[in-house]
């Protein structure tokens, strides 16, 4: 598979938040050969604004870096973390846990993340900042945009497309070909054989769809 | 009022007729038909309508085809020109048809019965970026149905809308007017959102004396239609309501033109059926049009924009949604209500035994009962 893999020399850190930063860190610490994996916790303040301070205890030159957050505020918190690195000078390596199946050919972005147990089948692209959780499946030759966020237990048939910015929850099943657009968040169970607008939200709280008009 | 005005589908179909059928109506946004071809569907008061930009002229029609009665258009909202997909038969702007496929073949009008051909039309008032429908053949003014001041109000707010807008609906069991009556009662945010809503905002319920002496009795004995469209343009009003414990600002609201300057909880009643509100003092706004379905059922169309921005930003949908999730979190709280009250409801019910701080809704119930009960027009 193509990674954005760990520079030689470098130290392995993790910044980020919550569970993810621990599902990570596990991830990481167990890719064998490479040292230990420090890890650097951000805080969040009442406006939702990180305190970026935390980057000046590691520097680009020694640091291969992995931003860790979970899917908050349509995946844009976790790429606000990783615009302050790329801003800062840092490499941004990408995570794939031991015992995922990832296919040699596959093609993970820096900062994408493969979680324990997933499938990313043969062909498959997976750009920067997106997030295959733990379990799931991503069929032959499909694409999963920049900073989209599968969770575990979501199967995406060959040649589905997930658009930049996506979520999809667990139990969602999206069948061969089908597109989803940016900005979805597709949280209701279910077979999806049709394509998905942008910005059109599923989620099981609610009586109908949310879907976005004009912009 | 009595249990039957939540109740009975007589009323509900006395209210169709009377109110929903004769008064001007929330039908949609103008943000959502800027380009030639834009559309909007809706039911307004059990009539299937369409709204449709034809070369920059905003038309509101029947959503039927005159040929076997299909809907013109069948999506919530889009963008095509007004043409029946059953047999293709396409309207211009005064509801004509413009072309029927294979006409002198297969049907053979003559020119007086194709002459005669045009789908109904309704009227059609914009104010600011809000439209209003009206159902009737001879439409009110609709300054008889509001405040000149209030117009002003909703065009000065309305326009500050941006064109992206999240929408979606919730399907509610309870009767319309409830909405309403838990909206106008100033003394039910701290026990219903205590929270929520009321965690940061605050809402001080009022008695209004003034008030309570004006709706203490009967209405006047011979009220004429200009009396009762006196005491109906007192029903809808908008301003500042509640005023924030504290302020916290956010990214993204530096990204919008905010309307006005005040940092207080706004909202606008606007008689039978819609409510605006800004949470945020003009930075983000949310409209709730209650949509009768049936008198136990209410669907509310809920609709979400900032303020205009000032250029583009890649998180603005993520902005709705939250801003989204938030309305459901209080309103969720206030149809949990208001489902109970309507589940409760029964002929020998006990009739609501109002305070005196109810003045708001009192007013209403009154003219309200007049129109229902005792046949008047509005």
């Amino acid at each position: 598979m193509s990674t954005s893999s760990t520079a030689i020399g470098k130290s392995r850190v993790i910044i980020g938040a919550g569970d993810m930063l621990d599902i990570a860190w596990h991830a990481w610490s167990g890719v064998p050969g490479e040292g230990p994996v420090g890890r650097l916790e951000i805080s969040q303040a009442a406006d939702y604004s990180f305190d970026f301070g935390v980057f000046e205890r590691i520097s680009p030159e020694q640091t291969a870096l992995f931003i860790a957050l979970n899917e908050r505020f349509g995946n844009f918190k976790r790429m606000e973390i990783v615009q302050a690195a790329m801003d800062r000078g840092f490499h941004l390596a990408s995570v794939i846990a031991p015992g995922a199946n990832v296919a040699p050919d596959a093609k993970i972005g820096a900062n994408a993340f493969v979680g324990a147990g997933a499938v990313v089948g043969s062909a498959v692209v997976i750009d920067y900042n997106a997030v295959v959780n733990a379990g799931a499946i991503v069929g032959f030759g499909a694409r999963l945009k920049a900073s989209c966020w599968i969770e575990g237990g979501v199967v995406l048939g060959n040649h589905v497309q997930i658009g930049a910015h996506a979520t999809l929850r667990a139990g969602v099943v999206v069948t061969h070909g089908v597109k989803v657009g940016r900005h979805c968040e597709i949280g209701l169970p279910g077979l999806y054989r049709k394509d998905v607008v942008a910005k059109t939200v599923f989620d099981p709280r609610y009586d109908e769809p949310i879907v976005v008009h004009g912009g | 009022m009595l249990p039957r005005h939540y109740l009975s589908q007589e009323v509900f179909h006395r209210e169709r007729d009377r109110i929903f059928r004769k008064l001007w109506v929330f039908a949609g946004l103008r943000t959502m038909l800027r380009q030639n071809n834009d559309f909007i569907t809706r039911s307004i008061a059990g009539i299937p309508v369409v709204i449709q930009n034809i070369r920059g002229e905003l038309k509101a029609f029947e959503n039927v085809c005159l040929h076997r009665s299909a809907r013109l258009q069948s999506e919530p909202a889009g963008r095509r020109p007004l043409v029946c997909a059953y047999h293709g038969w396409s309207y211009d702007a005064s509801g004509a048809p413009s072309n029927i496929p294979l006409h002198d073949e297969l049907y053979r009008y003559t020119a007086e019965e194709r002459g005669a051909m045009r789908l109904r039309e309704f009227a059609l008032r914009p104010v600011g970026n809000l439209l209003f429908i009206n159902l009737d053949e001879k439409p009110m003014p609709i300054e008889d149905q509001f405040d000149r001041s209030f117009i002003d109000l909703l065009e000065s707010s309305s326009n500050a809308y941006d064109s992206e807008v999240m929408t979606t609906t919730f399907r509610a069991r309870f009767n319309w007017k409830l909405g309403y009556e838990n909206l106008r009662d100033g003394n039910h945010p701290a026990f219903v959102h205590p929270t929520t809503l009321t965690r940061n905002v605050s809402f001080v319920p009022v008695l209004d004396e003034a008030l309570h002496a004006e709706v203490a009795g009967d209405l006047p004995a011979g009220l004429d239609t200009a009396g009762r469209r006196e005491i109906l343009r007192r029903f809808s009003y908008g301003g500042a309501e509640g005023t924030f414990k504290n302020v916290t600002r956010y990214d993204w609201q530096s990204l919008v033109e905010r309307w006005g300057d005040q940092d207080s909880y706004f909202n606008w009643l606007a008689y039978p059926n819609l409510h605006i509100a800004s949470g945020d003092g003009g930075f983000s706004f949310t409209i709730e049009h209650h949509v009768p379905v049936a008198p136990g059922r209410t669907d509310l169309e809920i609709y979400w924009m900032t303020a205009k921005k000032r250029q583009p930003y890649s998180f603005s949908s993520t902005v709705l949604l939250s801003l989204m999730h938030g309305s459901k979190l209080v309103v969720g709280e206030d149809v949990e209500v208001m489902e109970q009250v309507q589940a409760a409801l029964h002929d020998g019910a006990p009739v609501p035994r109002q305070g005196d701080y109810e003045g708001l809704n009192k007013r209403v119930e009154r003219w309200y009962v007049d129109i229902i009960d005792g046949n008047r027009e509005v």
